[in-house]
């Protein structure tokens, strides 16, 4: 054989096998041959077979292909992967460096709470593998350096919090970068909708009906299972980083409150000047009453000076129990705001206190009543609540600025990863069901011949309208009874008596007759002429023939044999009346057919 | 531009080896050693003198900047050698590398051919100042 030929047959056959290789998007089995083991029939329901009217039937569905089919007809651009890379990265940094901030409860010094810089050694990790983050970290740090010139004074800025260190700076761009990758890939996101349907449909002689398939499509019109488009123009691997998104956006929510749980923890712990603040008030006042008897002149600027500080005193202590007593139920964010905003009010009355401490309370007390030993004792619990309330001003700067900087960088960055998670919710393609049963038994009347199609369809929709359907595939099979069932059929007959004797008088040699016959009929899975053409059937036929013409019948009993769907019939009987046998053919008559409950289980109405 | 945390290491200096080794030894700096004067290498020394600013946990950084890369050779391969599987032979391709404060080790080489860029600079730092070894 010439080459070229070669090659046309084999390519021939390479498209024939691909062709064939091309897997089903339905798949029914009949349920008994299907668990039989070591079973060569094992295959899916071919379509035009005949499968019996009252089989269980395994369905299976082959989602990959759907969703492949689905994407087809969602169409779509293709994603941007690396977007998704990179807020993904800057998520799991972002919660990285939340689990690693330890808010030690027995550690008033915060170490751990304000070392944002050591945190940050993931991100830049992770930033170094991609050229966009490492492009942006650069940008930020030139925009750090416009916003905030550099100074010599640079390092105690920072530690007043008068400016943001150039990592905390940089943490908080990574967060409006991680809202804007968000809002971009939001916006990539095609709208609409693809629905996947699942229908069957019984075809008979007489009118086509919509049946139930099973419990998983439960509807008779046929269950919908929306998938949302942008789903559908996902690969596997986008969408596995979509749900790590949404999953880490949660994480970090809980991180956030659990830090904000043990910042709290910590305030109860560790804010010292609680308990100086009320003895400083009793000092105050005690000092407030010797001043006026000692020194009257004096009494006055006492009103102003002394009193208010004791205020403010009494606001502050009541301001610091607050924070301790926010409710730790207040879900994450919120708390932290909640906490950010008694912190900041409380830092600026600790701040006010002081400078009234410094400016009008010492000074007010001068080298001659310093001397008294009651004002000695008092000028000691100012200068230590001095202290105190420095240290706790100073604390609280560092959780505040935490709390501005990390806290809610964090929190920018979870909600950006909800921009997206929240539509990671939304009903996947996983939920259409694999694999399903349907039990051909409650799909109503039907008989020998109705066929029954399953139809796997794809149903595209923007704002709430279809604009296009596709029938991805049909399995359409012939419903029979297989194996031995029983009927019974009224039957005419002719009857040709095969015993002369006296009460045999028929003047010709047949006799027609009436009977009824009932029929043990059995059906092939591999012929549709064997059960829609021949028909044959083994039975017993009862009839009234008038063997001696007397005009009253008498009973026979015949064995018989039909076929050509019991159209006709013949057999061997006995006239129990006449005593005598005889040969019939018969004809079937054409009303409906009675099915006995003798090997059967199925509605039937019509012939 | 002026440098706030950077001591230039220069081979006229009588003193030069002693500023060395003291910023070094004397002191639980961050350094950063960047070696020539190549575009590449004072883009290097300006970023470096920047991020000094930074103290985490109040361990300062500060930037040594050998212009002529044979100055100090030995010195520093010393230094290098306590960077893994670090050869002299490639002395001529470092451009910079970072010490960590307390032993004073080399924690990350930038190479001649690494981009010098804002994160090559901070992550050099940064690696220079995790957690050392334990003190013995």
């Amino acid at each position: 054989m010439k080459t070229p030929y070669l090659y046309a047959i084999t390519l021939a056959v390479c498209l024939c096998s691909a062709s064939a290789a091309q897997a089903q998007i339905i798949k029914l089995y009949e349920f008994e041959r299907y668990y039989r083991p070591n079973n060569p029939d094992r295959k899916p329901i071919a379509n035009g077979a005949i499968v019996d009217i009252n089989a269980m039937l395994r369905l299976e569905l082959d989602k990959n292909q759907i969703a492949a089919k689905a994407r087809q007809m969602a169409g779509g651009t293709e994603f941007n992967t690396a977007l998704l890379t990179d807020l993904r990265s800057l998520l799991q940094n972002q919660s990285h460096i939340l689990q690693l901030l330890e808010t030690q409860p027995d550690a008033p010094d915060l170490e751990g709470l304000y070392e944002l810089e050591e945190l940050m050694t993931p991100y830049l990790e992770q930033i170094e593998r991609s050229p966009q983050l490492r492009a942006f970290f650069n940008e930020a740090v030139q925009r750090y350096d416009a916003q905030y010139p550099r100074t010599r004074e640079r390092r105690a800025q920072v530690a007043r919090g008068e400016v943001p260190s150039r990592d905390a700076f940089i943490l908080q761009e990574f967060s409006l970068l991680a809202r804007r990758l968000s809002s971009q890939i939001a916006g990539e996101i095609p709208t609409g909708q693809v629905k996947f349907m699942l229908s069957g449909t019984l075809h008979t002689a007489r009118d086509n009906r919509l049946i139930k398939l099973s419990d998983e499509f439960d509807d008779y019109e046929a269950q919908f299972y929306t998938v949302p488009r942008w789903q559908l123009t996902l690969t596997p691997e986008d969408k596995q980083m979509i749900q790590d998104i949404a999953r880490i956006s949660d994480s970090i929510e809980m991180l956030l409150k659990t830090k904000g749980v043990d910042l709290l923890a910590w305030f109860k712990t560790s804010l010292q000047s609680d308990d100086c603040l009320r003895n400083l008030a009793q000092n105050a006042n005690e000092v407030a009453q010797f001043i006026e008897e000692q020194i009257p002149a004096k009494a006055a600027q006492l009103q102003a000076t002394v009193l208010r500080p004791i205020q403010v005193a009494g606001n502050l202590a009541v301001e610091l129990s607050s924070i301790k007593n926010v409710n730790p139920a207040t879900s994450g964010p919120d708390l932290l705001d909640e906490v950010s905003r008694k912190i900041a009010r409380s830092a600026d009355s600790i701040q006010l206190l002081l400078s009234m401490l410094e400016q009008d309370i010492i000074g007010i007390l001068d080298v001659r009543t310093a001397a008294e030993p009651m004002i000695k004792s008092a000028m000691s619990t100012f200068t230590d609540c001095k202290e105190k309330l420095q240290q706790d001003l100073d604390n609280l700067h560092k959780i505040r600025r935490n709390i501005l900087n990390t806290f809610s960088a964090a929190r920018a960055t979870a909600q950006a990863g909800h921009i997206i998670g929240d539509k990671v919710r939304r009903l996947p393609v996983d939920l259409i069901p694999e694999e399903s049963i349907i039990d051909l038994r409650q799909t109503g009347m039907r008989t020998n011949g109705d066929q029954i199609s399953i139809r796997a369809t794809l149903i595209l929709e923007e704002n709430g309208q279809e604009t296009g359907r596709k029938r991805l595939e049909e399995v359409l099979f012939n419903l029979q009874q297989v194996g031995l069932y029983s009927i019974v059929k009224p039957m005419l007959l002719l009857a040709n008596p095969l015993t002369q004797n006296a009460n045999v008088r028929l003047e010709r040699k047949y006799q027609f007759a009436p009977s009824y016959s009932l029929l043990f009929k059995w059906g092939s899975r591999r012929s549709k002429a064997f059960n829609q053409f021949w028909s044959p059937s083994f039975g017993f036929n009862f009839s009234s023939t008038d063997f001696d013409t007397n005009s009253v019948p008498e009973f026979g009993v015949a064995l018989e044999f039909t076929f050509l769907r019991d159209y006709l019939a013949t057999g061997l009987g006995y006239n129990f009346g006449a005593d005598a046998s005889f040969f019939f053919l018969g004809f079937r008559l054409p009303i409906a057919s009675v099915p006995l409950p003798i090997f059967n289980n199925v509605d039937m109405l019509r012939n | 531009m002026e440098l706030f945390n950077t001591i230039v290491i220069k081979s006229d200096d009588p003193n030069h080896a002693k500023t060395f080794h003291s910023l070094i030894f004397d002191n639980h700096f961050i350094v950063m050693v960047i070696l020539g004067d190549t575009p590449a290498s004072k883009t290097a020394v300006e970023k470096a003198d920047y991020w000094a600013d930074d103290s985490p946990r109040k361990i300062e950084r500060k930037v040594a900047w050998i212009p002529q890369p044979n100055t100090l050779k030995n010195k520093c391969l010393d230094l290098l050698a306590s960077f893994n599987n670090f050869q002299p032979a490639q002395y001529g391709k470092v451009l910079a590398f970072s010490l960590s404060p307390r032993w004073h080790e080399t924690k990350h080489i930038l190479w001649t051919t690494d981009t010098v860029d804002d994160l090559a600079i901070r992550e050099a730092y940064l690696k220079a100042g995790r957690m050392e070894r334990a003190i013995q």
